[in-house]
């Protein structure tokens, strides 16, 4: 024992003086080759922005600008473009903080820099480093110089640029130094270089500029102090010798070594002696730990080895009959001496055998009544499983029901998407159809009109179908006229049976009521369904539609519609079949006579909807009867607005008025609408031309706001459209709701011009506002067109018109003038004068309050339109004073405001005396 | 399907009958900004002489210059500039005098615009004037705005919220004319104080831009409150919504004219200047002036103009308002020089 303690020190001595010198020479080789990689970091460093200023050199706008000697020109013209490329190239290289053009005397010609710090110098020409780059014979130069603005150590990297002037003659073929390009440069990553060297613990590395001055270093406190001349020169001589050098520095010994990176710039590694002893102080305490360590461990092992022989084979016995006296008999004892605790150990497991066979017995019997308990389990499990499958199977039908609707809701959703293109489709057809086309084609694209209409019928009987099985399918409660509506359905009717040479009639029969409430759009389809498969399937003699009254009671009436024709009649067996979804008689007959079928189930899916019944009578070879029998709601009363015809008041209550608005461009709906709400009238708005001639046809309107420019169907041609459906309701003398023979359309369109005017009215509009909308004057022209004394139509505009200043009488406006331009109608011209009246008072008052509050804003507005208004009316000298006013309110004068509005006021009243008695001396005329 | 297929069919064969015969057409290249003409009347112009305007864009003032240069003011027929800039490019003889032979419609034309810019009376027919101010969403901005330095020191919730225009002129005229200087200034300590309040708002700024012209313009959502914008621009946007105010600022503005250049490298003056005498047909300006919104430089368009847009006062400033705003007037290189490293500072 104690000759291998001996051995152990002997060997941690010999380790210990070795050890020593060789972690010192590591450290040392570790500084050398940290030092080298250093270098070449620095170096690619360099390398990278040369490569970087080669590149932006060759810029063709660079090049230009700096070959454009005309001062002037250059900065007007090209210098903004360049400062952006140098603010890319800055955004591409943050730490170019700095990029300049400078002339070849140095001026600073062009300075792209994102500091906050001022320029201090712009005449460059006298700076160090500007001589180095002159005097450079290289173009790209390098160096390190400390910048006047920021004070911060820049690495500075030029360009000569040296150019041959291509525009110029030969005489200037050669090429010339023209300037400088000049990038300053934060040198990040030299600071990253000494963030990133560790030698050893407390190593570290410097940089130093070529007199001995610190221009970079971990310890900012550092920064621009100078080392030592006798250090720093013995420093310069290391870096060409490249061993290592120990010397004192502020009272501690140091390893150095160095290199010289650049003319500037000088690499120093540093590394204090005195880590290095601790290191081998530490070595020595590591030794003499492990040799005791290893004492220790012999100690040990000798220990366990003796523990293993004898102390364990006695505590395993032990730890058996415990066991065992607490019940288990799971013992194995892994004792396997021939001693006396051998023979002990084998007696003892003999016993354990025994016991073991006993218990398992024991053990079979309790497996078998486990057996007979799974049994019964098993058999619950079949039930549950029963039980699932039913489950299942009600959700399949649930999905597949479900699958069903989605696909109905899925068409009839996607109505809009499918009808959306094909109407384009149409639309560009009957565009087409306007333009310059020869023969030929005009009649290729009626064909092809045609087709698409058809087309579109198809998918809208698809469409409707679906719609009505996804249960989308709403019916319309609309009150509507029987007679109009066979009479409107009858023009088509009469034109497809002229096209088969056919006869085809219709009649109500005496005691239909005719005024009643349903959908008449569908009750419209169900007919001509009927009629169009009667015309399908007949060849010779006619079609007739009739109506008959079933039933009536106190406000519902039954009607029953027969549509007869002399076809081919249909065979009894066969009739039950026509209803049904998607067929015909037979095969052949969708061969002869085409379609698809599908009328007859969209006629029965709407009657059934309506609450009607159907049925069919026919007999093959003598023609069809085809009836459905439907229920309506009968019009109590009268629906028409009566005016109020009071010849003293001349307003009305607005929100007796609904208008209908045209419009398709969403911003201008919101305004119109707005102003409309806001006035109180009732307002549907409508897309474009179709959807206002269908609005008109089922609603009844006072006054219709048209567009001009709509897609589809422009402003002109749904007005041509609703003034002929207009014409026929009055030839038919069943224009029953309104007592007006002629409804207002006014125009809206941003064209303002007198031409534009004249075509809105040839084309059948009753009036032109002109877009943007201006509030009053759009509620204004409204109000004229409203108004219930109005019998016969203005058609003329009122135009502003300059009026010179005539003062010949001092009356606040000139009647005659205004008579003038309203046409003679003198009960128009005062309403709208007294409502001008009214609405300036409103508005004065509003003024009012407007001025204590200080708001010269609001002032200037109410006069402004105050001034556009009187003008309209032509109550000039009024129109100047709220232009006084305007003015007042423009400059904010809250002083001459007041004084104005005052003025205003009084010559409100004048205006009103004035009027009012020019009224009185009319009306007293009129008695005479 | 199929009857789609033929419908489809019919109608490309019929188009393509029409653009055959289009192709054979003479093209004339104008270069201006976008939004900046009436179709309607480039339509009328391409029937009456059946030829094709083709118009190119430039988003600046700079980008115009910058496009000329790389061009050596080749490949335009006519080009739109302002008063201002038209010097540089008489210097480099790209553009022709005016021939009032060819254009009998200048007698239209109020003189006081064909003489506003001195240096470059006789090069170009006046298109429009106009001034500078502030386009505002009142319900977004707390107070009323009269005046330039509202603009500059915005209220805290406006930050992000405001937009200046991208023109070097423009934004230091504005500037200079907060702090009560002219917008001509060549004063250096005048220029480094405007140069300090646009640094200074520049943490406000969302972008050195121009609002686009339509409903989904950056001031008709909201994205933008408060923006120096050109008068006509305002009033076209004020139709998109009810609450876009527009205020020329109490210390006066930039008053502008635009120009119609013919090029000199171009080989179709005589059709340029064609299109120039049609725009000054009365009629035509007067269209013009309505759908811009701007004010025509054309007397005789007056007679076709609704009052509504005589009186807009957005148009027409008052007088008080014109007598403190000043045209730009050419300044010396060093001055242009300060401005573009300023402007330089503030934009990037």
């Amino acid at each position: 024992m104690p000759l291998l303690v001996l051995s152990l020190f002997v060997v941690g001595g010999v380790a210990y003086i070795n050890i020593l010198r060789i972690s010192r020479d590591d450290s040392l080789n570790q500084m050398k080759s940290l030092l080298n990689e250093v270098e070449r970091h620095v170096h690619s460093g360099f390398q990278t922005v040369k490569a970087n200023i080669e590149l932006f050199s060759g810029s063709d706008l660079l090049q230009r600008y700096i070959l454009n000697s005309d001062q002037e020109d250059r900065y007007t013209l090209m210098q903004p473009s360049l400062l952006t490329l140098f603010a890319s190239y800055h955004r591409a290289y943050p730490e170019y903080y700095e990029i300049r053009v400078l002339l070849l005397d140095g001026y600073e010609d062009t300075r792209f820099s994102l500091e906050h710090a001022p320029n201090i110098l712009e005449e460059e020409g006298d700076t160090p480093y500007f001589r180095e780059m002159e005097q450079s014979k290289e173009t790209t130069h390098l160096t390190f110089y400390r910048n006047a603005d920021n004070q911060e150590v820049t690495l500075l990297v030029s360009k000569k640029l040296v150019l041959v002037d291509n525009s110029v003659g030969p005489t200037t073929r050669k090429p010339v130094p023209r300037g400088y390009l000049a990038l300053s440069v934060r040198p990040g990553f030299i600071e990253q270089e000494i963030k990133n060297s560790q030698i050893g613990r407390e190593g570290f590395i410097f940089f130093t500029d070529e007199h001995g001055k610190i221009l970079f270093h971990p310890d900012p406190r550092k920064l621009d102090s100078v080392l030592p001349p006798l250090l720093f020169k013995k420093i310069v001589q290391n870096t060409k010798s490249g061993q290592l050098l120990e010397s004192e520095y502020l009272g501690e010994n140091y390893y150095f070594s160095a290199k010289q990176l650049h003319p500037k710039l000088i690499l120093v590694g540093v590394l204090p002696t005195l880590e290095l002893l601790k290191a081998s102080d530490e070595l020595a305490e590591n030794v003499a730990l492990i040799t005791f360590s290893i004492i220790v461990i012999a100690g040990m092992l000798l220990f366990i080895f003796l523990r293993y022989i004898l102390v364990n084979p006695i505590e395993q016995l032990n730890e058996a009959v415990q066991k065992m006296a607490s019940g288990s008999l799971e013992i194995d004892l892994a004792i396997e001496s021939k001693d006396e605790i051998g023979m002990l150990a084998s007696e003892f497991e003999k016993m354990v055998s025994d016991l073991k066979t006993a218990q398992e017995q024991k053990d079979q019997a309790q497996k078998q009544s486990i057996k007979i308990q799974l049994e019964l389990e098993r058999t619950n499990l079949a039930r549950d499983f029963l039980e699932k499958e039913k489950k299942l199977m009600q959700k399949t039908t649930e999905i597949a029901e479900a699958a069903n609707r989605s696909k109905s809701e899925f068409l009839a959703n996607m109505s809009h998407e499918i009808r959306t293109p094909l109407n384009g489709i149409i639309g560009m057809v009957e565009l087409l159809l306007d333009t310059k086309l020869d023969d030929d084609q005009h009649s290729l694209l009626h064909t092809l009109n045609v087709e698409s209409y058809s087309l579109i019928n198809i998918i809208n009987e698809i469409l409707d179908l679906s719609k009505v099985e996804a249960g989308k399918l709403e019916l319309e409660k609309n009150p509507f006229n029987l007679q109009t509506l066979f009479s409107n359905m009858a023009e088509g009717l009469a034109l497809q049976a002229k096209q088969k040479d056919l006869l085809f009639e219709w009649n109500l029969s005496a005691g239909v009521p005719l005024d009643l409430i349903g959908d008449p759009v569908r009750l419209r389809q169900i007919l001509t369904n009927l009629a169009g498969n009667a015309f399908k399937f007949t060849t010779k003699g006619g079609v007739s539609i009739s109506a008959e009254l079933e039933k009536m009671d106190r406000n519902e009436a039954k009607i029953r519609f027969l549509v007869k024709d002399s076809g081919i009649g249909i065979p009894k067996e066969k009739q039950t079949i026509i209803f049904e979804s998607f067929t015909q008689a037979d095969g052949s007959i969708t061969r002869k006579y085409g379609g698809t079928g599908l009328g007859t189930t969209i006629v029965k899916k709407f009657v059934e909807l309506m609450g009607g019944t159907f049925g069919l009578e026919s007999e093959e070879g003598k023609g069809s009867t085809f009836w459905v029998s439907i229920p309506f709601l009968i019009q109590e009363e009268k629906h028409f607005l009566s005016p109020i015809v009071n010849s003293d008041s001349v307003f009305r209550n607005e929100s007796n008025f609904r208008i209908l608005l045209v419009e398709d461009y969403p911003t201008n709906q919101r305004v119109a609408m707005a102003h409309l709400k806001n006035a109180g009238y009732q307002v549907d708005l409508a897309e474009n031309g179709h959807q206002a001639i269908e609005a008109f046809q089922e609603k009844d309107y006072d006054l219709i706001l048209m567009d001009i420019q709509m897609p589809m169907m422009d402003g002109y041609e749904a007005t041509k459209e609703i003034r002929k459906l207009e014409e026929q309701r009055n030839i038919g003398g069943l224009n029953t709701t309104t007592s007006r023979t002629r409804l207002p359309i006014i125009a809206m369109s941003a064209h303002a011009m007198k031409q534009d005017v004249d075509v809105s009215l040839e084309n059948g509009m009753d009036d032109h506002i002109s877009k943007p909308l201006r509030k009053t004057v759009f509620l204004s022209s409204l109000k004229k067109w409203l108004h219930p004394q109005l019998e016969h139509v203005e058609t003329g505009k009122k135009r502003f018109r300059r009026q010179e200043r005539k003062l010949e009488e001092n009356s606040p406006m000139n009647l005659h003038q205004a008579l003038d331009e309203f046409e003679g109608d003198q009960e128009l011209l005062y309403g709208v004068l007294l409502e001008f009246l009214e609405n300036v008072r409103i508005q004065i008052s509003k003024m009012e309050e407007a001025l204590s509050l200080g708001d010269t804003e609001l002032i200037r507005k109410e006069a402004h339109s105050i001034k556009g208004g009187a003008a309209n009316l032509t109550a000039n000298q009024f129109a100047e004073f709220a232009f006084e006013l305007e003015e007042n309110g423009k400059a904010a004068d809250l002083e001459l405001c007041k004084i104005n509005l005052q003025m205003l006021k009084s010559e409100l009243n004048r205006l009103d005396n004035y009027i009012k008695e020019s009224q009185e001396i009319k009306n007293e005329n009129i008695d005479c | 399907m199929a009857k789609m297929g033929v419908i489809v069919f019919l109608i490309i064969w019929i188009i393509g009958k029409d653009v055959q015969a289009a192709q054979i057409r003479q093209t004339l290249n104008f270069l201006n900004w976008s939004e900046y003409i009436d179709p309607e009347v480039v339509r009328k112009f391409e029937k009456k002489f059946d030829v094709k305007l083709k118009e190119f864009y430039f988003e600046t003032d700079d980008d115009r210059d910058d496009i000329l240069v790389q061009s050596d003011g080749k490949g335009y027929d006519l080009v739109l500039a302002s008063g201002v800039a038209i010097s540089p490019y008489l210097k480099h003889k790209w553009v022709s005098p005016v021939d009032r032979s060819k254009v009998p419609n200048i007698e239209h034309i109020d003189s006081r615009w064909l003489d506003a810019f001195s240096e470059v009376k006789g090069y170009g027919i006046p298109y429009f004037w106009g001034t500078v101010g502030i386009v505002y969403r009142s319900d977004l901005v707390s107070q009323k705005i009269n005046s330039w330095k509202q603009l500059f020191h915005p209220s805290e919730d406006l930050r992000g919220k405001v937009l200046m225009i991208k023109d070097y002129r423009d934004t230091i005229g504005a500037a200079l004319k907060s702090l009560g200087y002219s917008l001509n200034s060549e004063n250096l300590k005048e220029l480094d104080e405007a140069e300090k309040i646009l640094l200074a708002q520049k943490a406000y700024v969302k972008k050195y831009s121009y609002l686009s012209l339509s409903e989904e313009s950056a001031l008709v959502t909201g994205e933008i409150a408060m923006a120096m914008a050109y008068n006509g621009d305002a009033v076209t946007l004020q139709d998109y919504h009810p609450q876009i105010e527009f205020v020329i600022p109490d210390e006066g503005s930039n008053l502008w004219v635009d120009y119609l250049l013919v090029m000199e490298s171009s080989p179709r003056k005589e059709l340029a200047w064609e299109f120039i005498n049609f725009v000054n047909e009365p009629e035509n300006a007067a269209r013009l002036a309505l759908y811009l919104n701007f004010a025509t430089p054309n007397r005789s368009a007056k007679k076709f103009l609704s009052s509504e847009h005589l009186n807009d006062p957005v148009i027409y400033p008052s007088e008080k308002i014109l007598s403190r705003s000043e045209f730009f007037k050419k300044l010396s290189p060093r001055v242009i020089r300060k401005m573009n490293s300023i402007f330089s500072k503030v934009e990037n």
